[in-house]
């Protein structure tokens, strides 16, 4: 517990010096760094402060066990990464920031460690309103600003109505062990699933609750997009995940979050291998990837309510598949918008399109952060994103084991939403890849600034990605799920991942690195010997060198697939005399557009009709109110 | 309708101009003139076509060329695009020009005739035709009728050769493997044909003024007859097989579409005109070419235009067949020996000739000083075609380029000269 209280007592720390920014963010590297200790000591010793009862049912504590402490070790390291990127990227931006900066970790660290609903919900509301003034950050993001504090109070309402169904149903505000059974057999438990799942979803911003994360992370400063983007929707996850050991898996809650999770991951994917802008691409990757997450929980849900063992074994394989990826998404997301924001930052440019060549014009190891964590999300081998996407594969393979067809065939459908997801988030990182970090550079002016602690950071983060990936067999040890580990022919145990017993599929990322490196370094020394009679030459352009405005263009890289999915993209191509342009519009604003129609009517109607000036009308509707509040 | 097809002079004055039926010269202000932009264009005829642009997120410019798998030609299609819809065209030929105009000036008109054989391969017997035709009308020499029976034989191989190969570039862009090289050895025969009866692939060095510029054995056409007759059987097999190919069609079919009105206002001419539906071919006004049929279709797209040069091929094969047993005859009556050879022609005099090349109107006007060449101009049937791809293709995607582009049958070295 020391090293928690520590972190907090260093995020309090940090606001209150935020006034001296460095050591605002340093101060919060260290609390970073305590927490991600203290996540490590609750993988073996759970631990808990005093509980302070403040009313009948209702003690208030916070604590560590090992769930909470997997998620606290995954979210810290982000932290530990983006504090000490933000010592740097930090002096672009105010002094309150890093007070807000500080306010926001220490809203998720209490989250994760919250022993009851009630801290939860402080936590909860600490990092929402931490997160909505670092959006504020920028000028002319109140918009953003407030569609995403929008949607974090509408995820806070529904938690709040499903933390207050379970005290009713428990008597106890308590998210931890000793409710389950009370919860588990009572009528209310599907209602407080709704709800709670509901709350966490819009955090995870699975479709269709996504709508917000374009102009937000878009708006906000890289470093507050990542805490978006990564920690803050593993808060989700995590908050799914605690949901479940409350009340047990249940088929329609798993066929329900696999149908959510798996048309998320499909219009992620499909939303990011369209979108133009340096941030918005990575925004819709982060829907995609928290449907892959979602699905492999709602598959562990569905098998695990099966509770034959080969069903629990699959169950148990794809729930590890859904901490691996939330493992990766968090790490590569992380790195990604770090990347992205040092570009962003040094070239003064939003789209994808002005940002070519960040190799040569910004500098090798951002432009290493970008092709790493793209190859992280596209499945690339030996990435730890492919490990996490090999598993959730791995299991929907497996969905022929259901007895019921209906869930065959609902696990199917969703492999295959998953699969072109996978495919989709592969084109689109391909296109983020090859036009940022590799593209040509067209010799644009960068703007300088500190950068060395930026580029540390970025460094960390794709040493552990690589590393992450390589070593997955240690990690699925760590996380206490060796049955899934093996060794088969040359392979020794445990450098083999299994994904059933027995063996359904298996993977080595270990000795894949091992043999592609062997096999890459044989060619690779043979043309180090002959390099010298190599010579390098232009690509022949017609005969001519490229002009700049030749160069293909990133709406162009996926125009063929904008107009083959046009029903699915609304994709428009607008002719206006010598202007010609493709738009497209995510078919879920139209939701929120009548929904925000409907209330201006509805407010209209009530203004002209209750609260028109007429004191006795006023003084009526008043009183109805009170009444109705007064029986409820 | 009066379209122009030249500017004779700086000022813009002197506009060669024509109506489906003749050319003529006109003043610039008298010519009714109907086209936007269209003496711009024969202003700058020995660049190609820009100007005509289309901005907007995500539009760049896809240049295709000028040394580029595809394009056969020196020359580079300039397609602005946001992605696959093109939406603009602009053509530079400006790497083909090679001034060949004005290096027949001072030449004699014998020698200037390799010269305007030299401006196109393709068209290589169209321009000295309608060069000749310039010249013997400048000098007001007579020709002979063995003379025009041979020319007309020449005109017709080169046109059913042109489009043979037309039609094989679209089946070989469709990826109809079997048909193509079907097509090719056809195409193959045809240039074999050429060289047996006229000593050259490409109709080079045959045509003179006033006579042919070789001896030929008029016993030789009864086998041309029979071996182009042959070929076009062969042909006729493919194409009704190609017809029944959805596949092929399907690339064809919409695919750079153009009106009649609008071919009109681009002045263009031949197949690409006629496959609006539009009744013009200057063999129709030609004495020689008695009971002509003329081909026409009405789509005016890609698939429309391979109709019209399909159809002529086989009304071009029964005027080889036809032109070959009159010319027989005449020879047995002995009347009129077929010239050859070089006559001294030293007069002085300006003159149009024209004539209906494969791709349409093919016209020159020439000034000659005591036998020397003063002045040419040559207007060539592929600037206009050119300006119909660039008004067409919009719309159209990438790989309808190919289908767009091949079925004008323009090329760099005709517009470029």
């Amino acid at each position: 517990m020391t090293f928690l209280y520590l972190s907090f007592a260093l995020y309090l720390l940090g606001i209150v010096l935020s006034l001296r920014r460095e050591l605002s963010y340093g101060i919060a590297f260290a609390g970073a760094l305590s927490s991600l200790v203290a996540g490590i000591l609750a993988l073996t010793k759970e631990c808990s402060s005093p509980q302070f009862s403040m009313m009948p049912g209702l003690s208030i504590g916070i604590g560590l066990d090992k769930t909470s402490g997997i998620f606290l070790i995954v979210a810290s390291l982000s932290f530990v990464a983006l504090t000490f990127y933000s010592i740097d990227f930090g002096k672009l931006f105010s002094r309150k920031m890093a007070a807000w900066f500080n306010l926001s970790l220490f809203g998720m660290t209490l989250v994760i460690s919250a022993q009851d609903s009630v801290d939860f919900l402080i936590g909860w509301e600490l990092m929402t309103i931490g997160l909505f003034l670092q959006i504020l950050e920028r000028k002319e993001s109140h918009e953003e600003a407030f569609q995403f504090i929008a949607f974090g109070e509408a995820s806070a309402m529904a938690l709040i109505i499903g933390f207050a169904s379970l005290f009713l149903t428990s008597g106890s505000f308590s998210i931890r062990d000793g409710v389950s059974a009370a919860l588990a057999h009572s009528q209310a438990a599907p209602f407080f699933l709704v709800m709670v799942t509901l709350g966490f979803i819009i955090k995870m911003d699975i479709f269709p609750f996504h709508t917000w994360v374009t102009g937000a992370y878009s708006k906000a400063p890289s470093n507050t997009a990542a805490l978006l983007s990564a920690p803050l929707t593993l808060m989700g996850v995590y908050g799914i995940v605690r949901t479940l050991s409350l009340v047990g898996y249940s088929t329609w809650w798993g066929v329900m979050v696999l149908s959510l999770g798996a048309i998320s991951a499909f219009w992620g994917a499909m939303q990011a291998a369209a979108e133009r802008s340096l941030k918005k691409l990575p925004a819709y990757s982060t829907v995609e990837n928290n449907g892959i997450i979602l699905t492999a929980i709602g598959l562990s849900a569905m098998a695990g309510a099966a509770g034959t063992q080969p069903m629990i074994i699959l169950s148990r394989f794809a729930f590890l598949a859904a901490l691996f990826v939330a493992f990766s998404h968090t790490v590569a997301k992380s790195l990604l918008f770090m990347s992205v924001g040092h570009a962003k930052e040094s070239l003064q440019e939003e789209s994808i399109d002005n940002v070519r060549g960040i190799w040569s014009n910004v500098g090798g190891i951002p432009a290493a952060g970008i092709l790493t964590s793209g190859l992280s999300f596209s499945a690339f081998p030996p990435t730890i994103g492919f490990v996490g996407e090999w598993m959730v594969l791995e299991a929907l393979f497996q969905s022929y084991k259901f007895e019921g067809n209906a869930e065959r065939l609902i696990a199917a459908f969703a492999g295959i939403l998953i699969a072109l997801a996978i495919g989709l988030a592969a084109f689109s990182m391909i296109k983020l890849i090859g036009y940022t970090a590799l593209g040509p550079d067209h010799g644009r002016k960068t703007h300088q600034f500190p950068s060395a602690r930026i580029k540390s950071a970025e460094m960390f983060f794709i040493a552990l990605l690589i590393l992450g990936g390589v070593f997955s067999p240690y990690i699925v040890r760590l996380l206490g799920y060796s049955n899934f580990l093996g060794g088969l022919l040359a392979v020794p145990d445990p450098l083999l991942i299994l994904s059933s017993n027995p063996i359904f599929g298996v993977v080595s990322p270990t000795m894949f690195l091992v043999v592609v490196g062997f096999l890459f370094l044989i060619p690779y020394l043979l043309y180090h010997r002959s390099a010298k009679k190599s010579r390098k030459v232009q690509a022949w352009n017609g005969g001519l060198a490229l002009t700049e405005d030749e160069y293909f263009t990133v709406p162009a890289y996926s125009f063929i697939l904008e107009y083959v999915l046009r029903k699915l993209y609304l994709t428009r191509e607008v002719r206006t005399g010598y202007t010609a342009e493709v738009t497209n519009k995510d078919a879920a604003e139209y939701l929120y557009e009548y929904l925000n129609k409907f209330v201006r009517k509805l407010s209209y109607f009530v203004g002209r009709t209750v609260m028109n000036g007429k004191i006795s009308l006023y003084v009526l509707y008043i009183l109805v109110v009170f009444v109705l509040a007064f029986l409820l | 309708m009066n379209r122009q097809i030249g500017i004779l002079d700086n000022d813009r004055n002197r506009l060669l101009v024509h109506d489906g039926s003749e050319v003529w010269i006109t003043s610039g202000k008298s010519s009714g003139a109907s086209i936007d932009g269209q003496l711009d264009l024969l202003a700058n005829r020995d660049k190609g076509i820009e100007g005509q642009e289309v901005f907007g997120d995500g539009v760049f410019d896809f240049r295709y060329g000028p040394v580029t798998g595809g394009v056969i030609e020196s020359g580079a299609y300039h397609l602005f695009t946001y992605g696959e819809r093109i939406l603009c065209v602009n053509i530079d030929w400006s790497y083909k020009h090679r001034g060949i105009e004005r290096s027949m000036i001072t030449q004699s008109v014998h020698d200037a005739v390799g010269r305007a054989e030299d401006i196109c391969g393709n068209f290589a017997f169209a321009h000295s035709l309608a060069f000749a035709k310039a010249v013997e009308s400048a000098l007001g020499i007579e020709v002979s009728m063995q003379t025009k029976k041979l020319r007309i034989i020449g005109l017709e191989l080169e046109r059913i050769y042109n489009h043979i190969y037309v039609i094989t570039q679209l089946a070989s862009a469709a990826a109809q493997k079997v048909m193509t090289s079907h097509l090719q050895a056809i195409y193959e025969g045809l240039l074999r044909l050429n060289n047996d009866f006229f000593g050259s692939r490409f109709l080079k060095g045959f045509n003179g003024i006033a006579a042919t510029r070789k001896p030929i054995n008029i016993e030789a056409l009864i086998h041309l007859s029979r071996r182009i007759n042959g070929l076009s059987d062969r042909f006729e097999y493919l194409y009704k097989r190609a017809l029944e190919s959805e596949n092929f069609m399907d690339r064809l079919h919409d695919t750079a579409k153009l009106d009649s009105e609008k071919a009109m206002t681009i002045g263009v001419t031949g197949p690409t005109l006629r496959a609006t539906g539009v009744r013009e071919d200057f063999r129709l006004h030609d004495p020689d070419y008695e009971g002509l049929r003329c081909a026409t279709s009405q789509m005016g797209d890609s698939l429309a235009r391979m109709e019209v040069r399909a159809e002529e091929v086989f009304g071009s094969v029964e005027i080889i067949s036809d032109t070959a047993g009159e010319l027989r005859e005449l020879s047995e009556s002995g009347i009129e020996p077929v010239e050859h050879g070089r006559r001294g022609h030293n007069g002085t005099g300006s003159g149009i000739g024209y004539c209906e090349s494969p791709s349409g109107l093919l016209a020159y006007h020439v000034e000659i000083e005591k036998g020397k060449l003063a002045s040419v101009y040559a207007a060539t049937p592929s600037l206009l075609g050119f300006k119909a791809i660039t008004e067409s293709l919009p719309g159209n995607i990438f790989t309808d380029f190919p289908f767009a582009v091949d079925s004008f049958g323009a090329y760099f070295a005709d517009a470029a000269r």
